[in-house]
């Protein structure tokens, strides 16, 4: 009994699997996990008692919902205008179209503090946008509505470059075929097209909103940072590193990796349960 | 419901798809659209559908100009050649599409969509397939899905894009018997593109050929195998031998074979080409001594399947004759490679040099 032999791996003509695996187990330590390991160690030294009252402070818990629930907001236009931006792209050929397409990259590519700066001065009262805004009495920079701004820059990418692909690979001739059954534009869009890209909006909408969550660069020039107002936790826990309050700093650290990891669960499993019903 | 084609001119950029095309479907009709790629079959298949605009001429369904209205308003069922369909509803929905887009009023009650989906699924026998995804089925039952959806619309008439196209051999031949037979039940007016022309000719009431933009040739089955209009026809459906002969006082002569009763020779004069199918030759052993007018000698024997292909080398011809006999009289000749034969055409025709 040879052949039966006992093995948890698939048998396969692709060499390696060994040494890949191997990498990528003590890569992803490295990099990953044993830092995140060290918080969570780290944080452990405050006890339960204290852990509590580190992430429940009033300034803590405003720091948090602010980071997260812009990030969320961020996330979702940037689902919305990242798609259109897409769409314009894959779908209209237009002069300056590669153009366009290069711009999209460019919130990654910039240094966010720099980015930060330009928002900061272009929002600014006496701004170019900033000044238009004033007398209509939106204020931007310095309030929790510049963070906003912030966190829409930097994820705007991340949606159009994982739509981009997939509407891309959508054929015309679903959208012919819809038409030909009667259906309208609209009822073409929200019906075929749509549902059909729901993975890939999904996948861009988590990694918009993970970046947003974790940004500090641009916002803190941006923000104002008023604590229980502006003031984002990224922020917070570089003051607390400040005062050498390690422990508490990383405590906030662990609170955001617990609720950044249960808002990118919930994502990803909208996202398979609306795969399994395409499947490819 | 009857199709009016009248006059459709269609370019792309410098290219001309379609010229000046006219054509008449019948209601109740099985037209097929026959020619290689770029001769423009697709494309008039989208004109017809509105998936595709014309430059000139105009389009009549039922005596009614329909050349105005896009394809969402024409109520005309499409089948594409991918099949097109929408994979992320099950068979079901994408069944009952067409059905749950109509505007309110005319949208069906939830129980009567679901009783003519299921219909329509028993119809195309895939009602056992309601709750699979698309991608969970094979080439036959997906093209089978999309005709069901084509058909919940109740569309005036039905056209399809290469139906079997993307298919394997088999599955082919089953599914364009079972279209046929479906179109004797439904009688639906139907037009399909292909380019195989065995396909065409099995199933199609009648055969549309069509080259360049043009159509070469209108005209049921036996009519276009039989008597094809022009040499495109001629070499485009079925085998044919292509000879040069020697016309002169009313009768065609080629060194290579004999030939009998040959359409056209009269009024040609010189050099012309016949065309003669490779069943219209007669193969007679040669009985030994000098080689004599119109033979040859066997080059190729393929003699699997009903009917034995010949290759036969001549003294007259540049490239190798081809002969089909049935199998009783291959196996009656005795032959082997190398035989010495002579031929005799039966029947052939022959077109004067080709006005362009």
């Amino acid at each position: 009994m040879t052949t039966a032999r006992l093995t948890w791996r698939q048998p396969s003509v692709i060499p390696g699997f060994g040494i890949t695996l191997g990498v990528t187990v003590t890569w992803l330590s490295l990099i990953v996990l044993i830092p995140l390991a060290g918080l969570f160690l780290k944080s452990a030294t405050l006890g339960w008692g204290k852990f509590f009252e580190a992430i429940t402070s009033p300034r803590v818990l405003a720091a948090l919902e602010i980071s997260f629930g812009i990030a969320l907001a961020a996330a979702t236009v940037n689902a919305v205008f990242g798609l259109i931006v897409a769409w314009v792209l894959v779908r209209y050929d237009f002069p300056g179209r590669r153009v366009v397409d290069a711009i999209v990259d460019i919130p990654f590519a910039l240094p966010t503090a720099v980015a930060g700066i330009a928002l900061t001065a272009l929002y600014a009262e006496n701004g170019w946008i900033g000044g238009l805004l004033e007398p209509l009495g939106i204020r931007v920079s310095f309030t929790p509505l510049g963070i906003f701004v912030a966190l829409i820059f930097i994820g705007l990418p991340f949606v159009v470059r994982t739509v981009q692909p997939v509407l891309e690979d959508l054929e015309p001739e679903i959208e012919e075929a819809a038409a030909s059954l009667g259906a309208t534009r609209r009822q073409t869009f929200l019906r075929v097209i749509l549902p059909t890209l729901f993975p890939a909006l999904a996948t861009g909408y988590a990694l918009a909103f993970s970046r947003a969550v974790g940004e500090y660069g641009s916002v803190i020039f941006i923000a104002g940072n008023m604590p229980l107002v502006s003031e984002i936790a990224p922020l917070l826990i570089v003051i607390r590193l400040n005062e050498f309050a390690y422990a508490e700093a990383t405590a906030i650290a662990v609170a955001m990796l617990i609720a950044s990891f249960a808002l990118l669960l919930a994502i990803n499993l909208l996202q398979r349960w609306a795969r399994s019903r395409g499947r490819g | 419901m009857s199709i009016d084609i009248v006059s459709i001119s269609k370019r792309f950029g410098d290219f001309s798809a379609l010229k000046e095309v006219d054509l008449s479907v019948r209601k109740g009709e099985l037209i097929a659209l026959l020619g290689p790629s770029g001769s423009g079959k697709t494309t008039l298949l989208r004109i017809i559908a509105g998936l595709e605009w014309p430059e000139s001429g105009d389009i009549r369904i039922d005596g009614e100009s329909a050349v105005s209205s896009g394809a969402r308003e024409r109520r005309v069922g499409f089948v594409f050649q991918h099949y097109a369909l929408f994979r992320h509803m099950t068979v079901f929905d994408n069944v009952a599409f067409g059905l749950r887009v109509r505007p309110k009023p005319l949208r069906p009650s939830a129980v009567e969509i679901k009783a003519r989906v299921d219909e329509l699924m028993q119809l195309v026998q895939i009602d056992w397939l309601a709750g699979r995804y698309p991608t969970e089925l094979s080439g036959g039952q997906r093209q089978r899905v999309a005709l069901a959806r084509a058909l919940a619309i109740e569309p005036r008439v039905l056209l399809l894009d290469e139906p079997f196209g993307a298919l394997d051999a088999k599955v082919r031949k089953e599914l364009r018997r079972w279209l046929r037979q479906l179109h004797t039940e439904m009688g639906m007016t139907t037009v399909f593109v292909t380019h195989d022309q065995e396909e065409a000719l099995e199933v199609a009431d009648r055969v549309v050929v069509m080259s360049q933009g043009r159509i070469e040739q209108i005209g049921t089955p036996e009519e276009v195998y039989a008597h094809p209009a022009n040499p495109f026809v001629y070499e485009f459906l079925g085998n044919v031998n292509r000879l040069s002969v020697e016309v002169r006082n009313g009768e065609a002569r080629h060194a290579g074979l004999a030939l009998g009763d040959i359409e056209g020779v009269r009024g040609a004069s010189g050099e012309a080409p016949v065309y003669i199918r490779p069943h219209d030759i007669e193969v007679v052993p040669s009985a030994g001594g000098p080689s004599t007018d119109g033979e040859g000698t066997v080059r190729f024997i393929a003699a699997a399947g009903p009917t034995v292909r010949l290759e036969i080398e001549t003294p007259g011809a540049a490239s190798p004759i081809e002969v089909e006999l049935p199998q009783a009289a291959y196996r009656a000749l005795a032959l082997t490679v190398g035989s010495r034969v002579t031929l005799r055409a039966r029947r052939g025709r022959l077109f004067a040099a080709r006005a362009a």
